[in-house]
């Protein structure tokens, strides 16, 4: 056999793996998809039996500490604890971990929030870097600044536990704005009638564009840049679509750690946050997944679709590009170095769902995908035959993916209802229409790079920074 | 944990397998449709060859192997005009296969287009040297020639 005959061969083979791919990718968001819409159609008719206002008068519920790690955070951290502190919860406590910031953070909170240095027993359960110093606030009785060393997003998180002495703790991160009644609706389910839930995390949604007063989002309207406007799809579809969806076969496997309640007691049992990938947050749900195992004890992870913070996006390439890699590193990481959970009865559907789809369809797939639209003008230029279905069957499922966009505005149309103005929604109708084209295909890119990056051993965190525009 | 017991690892090795399996051994369509052709080449069944041949190029439209089997049952029902245009475009598609070349000799010469099949016949030699199928295929060639000629000098005879 020649040359030319094992190109050709080669190729077939990796026709089919890309058809397969596409095939299995659609028809797993469709499944989602369906379920999504069920879930949201019941969520939002619930809604105002919720009885918030009875969970808050409730003495059964139990006290919370908002762990906020923060490093190089001097533009946003202010309007973040601030937002934290108007949050209505009974009994909340508030914990900003500064991770040895270089710039004005912790200076900005200690004038802001008339800081003062003092003295408190620590003690360690988690080995973390040293603190240097403890700050409570003369004005906010209920909240403290930790100062330590350098040390990752995990470390500092570690440092919150460490000193947190509530059963329950909230991770927030330092630029995001969360709602009022967002704790009450996150620790709901833990105090419900589901047993073990450990891990509690809901609908972030973007600020880019919306107008911010105090700490709170008064006003949410698109932002103004395609890259943002194309995020924004972007999030409405992983959240409304993937992360409830997954919930409802209990497979979760992220919750996103911009803002999730977590009990204290389990995630120090399964070892705190790991600083051996870079995204923490799945990192400790996994391992979360892999002590139920151990214990023979199911613990319960839960997503509700209420909109629970605001989040910055990045607004220019570079940064998402950031932003991407870093995702897909540690998507990577986490699923290498937990890979006994791959097809393993024992871990219910988050192994035998969950984990095959995040890693043939999320990790593997960004290769995949890309190495599937470069081998088109490849075969061409080497006169291989592609297969007769494989350039319909692409473009099939491009125009498939925009259906499950508009599908996700529509769910959030149908529901919740967040962009008050019509053409909001028309113009993100029109985003969602063409986000497979082009932009798709960049965002596999970074992807692609940071699964180059898993490959080549690089394991570091790229800090996405935030224009002064997207912080308006 | 060691690598060969990694879950991840084994299940990817699992699919590469598979897919291999499938190019070389399964490939429902083309792959058992080309071996049920071949078979009935065999049994000088042509006609039939080439119906499952072509039913095989509309799944997969240019592959050269299923090109120059057309262009053999084809050569054989002596369609020759459709038979040239499947080696032509089987010997472009894989022009290191002697197959499809020798093919389109032969139909050259069955064409009557000594000229071309000379020129075929000498990058076949340069390519894959005098085999026994050069031979053969020039000694054909050779005997058209001679027929050719003495049908000229009889055309010419007064």
């Amino acid at each position: 056999m020649g040359l030319w005959e094992w190109g050709q061969h080669a190729l077939n083979i990796f026709n089919a793996l890309t058809i397969a791919y596409f095939f299995a990718g659609n028809c797993i968001y469709s499944l989602l998809m369906a379920v999504s819409l069920v879930s949201a159609f019941f969520h939002h008719r619930r809604q105002p039996y919720q009885g918030l206002h009875e969970l808050r008068d409730l003495r059964a519920t139990p006290p919370l500490t908002v762990i906020i790690p923060a490093y190089n955070e001097e533009d946003s951290i202010l309007e973040t604890v601030r937002s934290a502190l108007k949050v209505d919860y009974p009994d909340l406590r508030i914990l900003v971990v500064d991770d040895g910031s270089s710039d004005a953070t912790l200076e900005r909170l200690r004038n802001e929030f008339a800081l003062s240095e003092m003295n408190l027993i620590y003690r360690s359960l988690l080995a973390t870097s040293p603190l240097k110093a403890f700050f409570k606030s003369a004005e906010f009785p209920n909240l403290v600044v930790l100062s330590k060393q350098h040390g990752g997003k995990a470390d500092a998180l570690n440092v919150g536990i460490n000193f947190c002495r509530t059963p329950y703790f909230c991770t927030l991160d330092a630029d995001c704005l969360i709602e009022p009644d967002a704790l009450l609706r996150l620790v709901k389910p833990m105090m419900g009638p589901v047993k073990n839930v450990v891990v509690s995390g809901g609908t972030i949604r973007i600020r880019n564009g919306c107008k911010v007063v105090h700490g709170r989002v008064k006003e949410v309207r698109l932002p103004s840049s395609w890259i943002e406007r194309l995020q924004v799809v972007e999030y409405l579809r992983g959240f409304l679509l993937g992360r409830a969806g997954w919930d409802l076969t209990q497979g979760t496997l992220i919750v996103s750690g911009a803002l999730a309640v977590f009990r204290r007691a389990e995630v120090i049992e399964a070892g705190g946050f790991s600083n051996a990938t870079v995204s923490e947050d799945m990192e400790v749900i996994v391992r979360l997944r892999c002590l139920a195992e151990e214990r023979k004890q199911p613990l319960r992870m839960v997503f509700t679709m209420d909109t629970i913070c605001w989040t910055q996006c990045p607004s220019t390439l570079a940064m998402l590009a950031r932003q991407r890699r870093r995702w897909q590193l540690g998507l990577c990481q986490t699923l290498w170095l937990n890979s006994q959970m791959l097809f393993n009865w024992r871990y219910g559907a988050a192994g035998m769902l969950s984990f095959p789809f995040h890693l043939y369809i999320e990790a593997l797939g960004a290769g995949i995908e890309l190495m599937g639209y470069l081998v088109v003008p490849l075969a061409f230029a080497l006169h291989l035959t592609l297969s007769v279905f494989y350039i319909p069957l692409v473009i099939f499922s491009l125009i498939y993916a925009s259906f499950l966009s508009v599908g996700a505005v529509l769910i959030e149309e149908l529901t919740y209802r967040r962009y008050p103005d019509r053409r909001d929604l028309y113009r993100l109708l029109g985003w969602a229409l063409i986000e497979n084209f082009g932009f798709r295909q960049i965002v596999l890119y970074f992807r692609f790079q940071g699964f180059l990056r898993f490959l080549t051993g690089f394991h570091q965190w790229e800090k996405v920074a935030h224009t002064a525009d997207s912080l308006a | 944990m060691r690598i060969y017991r990694n879950r991840i690892v084994l299940s990817l090795i699992f699919i590469l397998g598979l897919s291999v399996y499938w190019e070389f051994y399964l490939h429902p369509f083309t792959g058992s449709l080309y071996r049920s052709a071949i078979e009935d080449y065999r049994v000088h069944r042509y006609a039939r060859s080439l119906e499952k041949l072509q039913e095989a190029d509309r799944f997969e439209p240019g592959d050269p192997s299923i090109l120059a089997l057309m262009g053999w049952d084809l050569l054989k029902l002596s369609k020759l005009r459709p038979a040239e245009r499947c080696f032509r475009q089987a010997c472009e598609f894989a022009p290191e296969n002697p197959d499809p070349l020798l093919g389109y000799i032969y139909t050259e010469i069955a064409l009557e287009k000594c000229q071309e099949a000379e020129h075929l016949l000498q990058t076949f030699a340069r390519k894959y040297g005098k085999t026994p199928a050069y031979q053969n295929a020039e000694k054909m060639l050779r005997e058209q020639i001679a027929c050719a000629a003495s049908d000229a000098q009889e055309t010419a005879r007064p």
